[in-house]
């Protein structure tokens, strides 16, 4: 399948030799995209090995380092097997294919999870607007789904077309899950390239997922001014009915917003949000509000301001329902991946589920009619909130004073905190009225509520903490801008040549979840530093919420002070998770329009083109799911590097460069075919680092690329080296290595750089047209590499 | 293959870390230590950012650690911002390298820090959020096992330990 589509009849009535027929509709096989006059390249719809020979190519230069969590494997019932020292399991795995088994298995369950959120949202929508529904990115967009245009080979324009290439995409899960099964791939290499090629194709499904919503449910499309919205727990209206949605598909969230809007109840309630629901609710609805990210669930449901909890799917405290139970605020699962143990009242009369849910004879229902959640929840919403009084399960400062006087002084509450954060000292404080260090912990708090488990006492201590720090989020409010979705293509045409030679240093995307060690604001200072260095910032998900909660002076958050077009110094809110593809497009987009390559089912030579050329670095700051994971895996097959934050050390597998190993760095020179010695750069593929610090320093280093022109080098080391004396103290000692000309040397640091070169007897290198393919050498040489 | 570290002993400080079949001890007399500094042809010190901020006996572990480079002729790695610290003072046997950097090459036998000061036989850390010290010993252990090896995580500062009781673990 490359070309092809279904082919649909759709007609109110049909006379036939038969008879009369009304309503018909047919679909007859698969026709040929005739309008789309750009070559097919020789990878359409991939399977899994079809670019293996890439996947292998990475992977020798970025070999992996395995930090396995556990030496067991416990899958099979051969097992438990001891790893250890060397050891093979009973099926014949060692501790290295194993660790690259639950590489594959993480990246599997990230794909999976936007995959189902893509299929859900396609079959909905088709539904709902029937599969002829035209797709769109909005105008300046005409390489819309550029993922999808290099993947399959497929411009999805329809409903239909999206639900093809899911089939694609479904398909190639299920092989890629099923490696994982005892005894089938046994080479840690292969359970590498199948984990990429499980987050290239998470990428197809997200992309999917962000353009039929982007074009059927209102979202901006591609606009850089997009609105921006009330976020922070201040933001919310207590005299208002206040409707939380957690998760990440906003189709029952935006049924509610609806359904307040067609029957005029809006100035009764607040629909609010988090995590990625609350970004595609204010895409839906700018007046929707944003609590915050992912973990912010337990503080904001324990306050008491949510009337009802509607939850949909991904990222959910899966124990949501009893917390909120405390409150009596009733929680509506709307999702058929988390029903919550929730009774099925999908078929029931709306008026009895709303009478049982506001006399709290059940503590929640599952709906799975997502117009019927609509009504239910707002109508629940409104009659509870008198109900309810504002009950918190949030204990008084008195309270806290008194309980803290049983403390065990055991330590368990610390061991638990994946932060190692003072708890137990915290709360001997508050046993003298001293409640500062409790707020202090709360400022590092990623709300797991570990602390809480670990407990003997049973003491509510993230509560406690959401207590003692309440004058703190009581106050918390800040303007963020919403998801924008795609970047213009005018907007790449403008920025295609200074970022590939190098003149806009970098695109810096900052994604994913919020499991910080440090609150969040080393995300927006990250930000801050390189806008203001003139790199490109785009951001997604949770991790571009909390960047709007740093203000500066003037009470102005960064989105307030910065544009939202992708261009030097912009700061560019994409989206939810599934806005993602956005980011990888752009450079996907760059090959396209400024650099005039193929994308039709070229996977390969556009991830070349990426790798050798574009200077693009993700940041996962909190990554925390396995979504993350192959968000990631699908950067990395792009050949686009990706920092995580230090707790990313526990997907316990890092692609490492050598710097120090010459022959890992050759490319060949397109023009010439001869074999150049390159700079090692990008130097990693993943790299967990260990502080702020470090992530300044390794993002300015990794965006250098082989092609920078001599300006654009210049400009690159001058902030490598800049950062580097700032937070290492000196200057770096590899910038020779950087050096291919006299032309490369930023002007204001020429006597240390020469100075360098000399000690190190360097030589002059040619700056190659590079590639890692063979077959990309210009007269083509025949194969690749 | 031997490694040693509180991080893996059998009940770790972070209650669910919890590594495999293979046990740690507890590194209970200095003295302990020094003999395996002895019987080290290579040790290697390495040091994370939390080092910056923690004192033993009044003297910043930044010093301390100079002190014991010095009398031991021992190489520092220092990772991330912990290097100025070290070049602030005018020490010049330290090595920057990212922490998960030298996780990586520790797992190469003949890696070492700088021509005839390797490989390296025994590794010190300091100064790591505790599970970053974890996985950091965790890369050592897949280490091919062919080398004779040892890895010492003395001072995990998530436990507060006194260098005059570290800790230790003994593997394979």
């Amino acid at each position: 399948m490359t070309e092809q589509k279904r082919a649909r009849i759709k007609a109110d009535k049909l006379d036939t030799g038969f008879g009369s027929f009304r309503n018909v509709e047919v679909t007859i096989g698969k026709v040929i995209d005739e309008d789309w006059d750009e070559p097919m390249g020789p990878t359409p719809m991939p399977g899994v090995t079809t670019l293996r020979d890439w996947d292998h190519k990475l992977l020798t230069k970025y070999e992996p380092s395995y930090m396995p969590a556990c030496q067991l494997c416990c899958l099979c019932t051969f097992g438990k097997c001891d790893l250890t020292g060397g050891k093979r399991g009973a099926c014949g795995l060692d501790i290295k294919a194993q660790s690259a088994r639950i590489v594959l298995a993480a990246c599997n369950i990230g794909c999976a999870a936007h995959l189902a959120h893509a299929r859900h949202l396609v079959d909905h929508l088709i539904h709902e607007f029937g599969p002829r529904y035209q797709l769109t990115q909005g105008e300046g967009v005409d390489i819309e789904a550029p993922v999808s245009r290099l993947v399959t080979g497929i411009r999805p324009r329809t409903l239909d077309d999206a639900s093809s290439i899911l089939d694609y995409c479904e398909t190639q899960l299920t092989h890629t899950l099923s490696a994982v099964h005892t005894g089938q791939e046994g080479s840690w290499i292969d359970f590498e390239s199948k984990a990429f090629h499980a987050g290239m194709v998470d990428q197809v499904g997200m992309e999917i997922a962000d353009l039929v919503q982007i074009s059927t449910m209102g979202f901006p499309q591609s606009d850089p001014e997009a609105p921006l919205v009330e976020a922070g727990m201040a933001s919310m209206d207590q005299s208002k009915a206040n409707i939380l949605c957690i998760g990440h598909n906003v189709v029952p969230a935006a049924a509610i917003t609806d359904y307040a809007m067609e029957h005029n109840l809006q100035n009764k309630l607040d629909v609010s949000g988090i995590c990625c629901t609350a970004w595609d609710i204010t895409r839906h609805d700018a007046k929707a509000k944003i609590v915050g990210p992912i973990s912010w669930q337990l503080r904001f449901v324990r306050s008491g301001i949510a009337d009802v909890v509607v939850v949909d799917e991904q990222c959910i405290r899966t124990d949501i329902a009893q917390h909120a139970q405390k409150v009596n605020a009733p929680v509506i699962a709307t999702c058929d991946k988390s029903c919550m143990g929730l009774p099925d009242r999908t078929n029931d009369d709306v008026d009895d589920i709303v009478a049982d849910l506001v006399s709290f004879k059940v503590p929640g229902v599952f709906i799975g009619d997502h117009n019927k959640v609509g009504e239910v929840v707002v109508k629940t919403a409104i009659a509870v909130k008198p109900k309810r009084k504002g009950k918190t399960s949030l204990p008084s400062k008195k309270k806290i004073q008194e309980l803290a006087q049983a403390c065990r002084q055991c330590s368990e509450c610390r061991r638990a905190c994946p932060n190692d954060q003072p708890i137990m000292e915290a709360v001997l404080a508050a046993q003298e009225a001293n409640f500062g260090p409790l707020g202090d912990v709360y400022d590092e708090c990623i709300g797991c509520a570990r602390c809480e488990s670990a407990c003997p006492n049973e003491y509510d201590l993230h509560s406690w903490m959401v207590t003692a720090a309440k004058d703190r989020w009581m106050n918390e409010s800040y303007l963020v801008r919403t998801g924008r979705g795609a970047i213009k293509d005018t907007e790449i045409r403008a920025v295609g040549q200074p970022v590939v030679f190098g003149e806009i240093p970098g695109v810096i995307a900052h994604v994913g979840c919020a499991n910080y060690p440090d609150g969040g604001r080393a995300i927006h200072d990250m930000c801050e530093e390189f806008a203001q260095r003139r790199f490109i910032i785009v951001l997604s998900g949770c991790a571009a919420m909390t960047v709007g909660t740093i203000k500066d002076d003037e009470g102005k958050s960064i989105y307030e002070r910065r544009s939202g077009h992708f261009d030097a110094g912009g700061v560019v809110n994409v989206g939810s998770c599934v806005s993602n593809p956005h980011i990888a497009g752009a450079a996907i987009k760059i090959a396209s329009i400024f650099a005039k390559r193929n994308l039709r089912g070229n996977y390969e030579e556009i991830a070349d083109y990426i790798h050798n050329r574009v200077g693009a670095v993700g940041i996962s700051w909190g990554a925390m799911s396995q979504k993350a994971a192959s968000i990631a895996s699908g950067f990395w097959r792009l050949g686009v590097p990706v920092i995580v934050g230090p707790h990313g050390a526990k997907y316990r597998r890092m692609l490492l460069g050598r710097a120090d190993r010459a022959k890992d760095w050759m490319v060949y020179d397109a023009r010439t075919g001869n074999e150049v010695q390159i700079a090692p750069g990008p130097e990693h593929l993943f790299y967990a680092v260990e502080n702020m610090e470090e992530c300044m320093v390794l993002t300015a280093k990794l965006a250098i690329r082989p092609n920078d022109t001599a300006r654009g080098r210049a400009i690159k080391l001058s902030h490598y080296i800049d950062l580097h004396e700032r937070y290492k103290g000196y200057f770096p000692d590899d910038v020779h290595t950087f050096i291919r000309r006299e032309t490369d040397i930023p002007i204001t640091l020429k006597d240390k750089i020469h100075a360098q070169m000399k000690e190190n007897k360097w030589k002059e290198r040619p700056i190659p047209d590079p590639t890692l393919l063979k077959r990309m050498v210009f007269g083509g040489n025949g194969g690749s590499k | 293959m031997e490694v040693a570290s509180k991080m893996m002993r059998a009940e770790p400080w972070q209650t669910a870390e919890v590594c495999g079949p293979t046990k740690a001890q507890e590194l209970k007399k200095p003295v302990v230590v020094g003999a395996l500094l002895k019987k080290a042809k290579h040790p290697l010190l390495i040091v994370g950012a939390n080092a910056l901020t923690e004192k033993t006996r009044k003297k910043s572990m930044i010093d301390y650690f100079i002190e014991l480079s010095t009398a031991a002729k021992i190489p520092v790695v220092a990772t991330s911002n912990t290097i100025k610290a070290f070049k602030e003072k005018n020490f010049d046997n330290v090595y920057s390298h990212g922490v998960m950097e030298i996780a990586g090459k520790l797992q190469d036998p003949d890696w070492m820090v700088a021509p005839k000061k390797g490989p390296h036989d025994l590794v010190m850390t300091f100064g790591y959020p505790y599970y970053m010290e974890w996985l950091m010993l965790s890369a050592l252990i897949i280490r091919p096992s062919n080398q004779d090896h040892y890895s010492r995580s003395l001072f995990p500062t998530s436990c507060n330990v006194e260098l005059s009781k570290p800790q230790e673990t003994k593997m394979e």
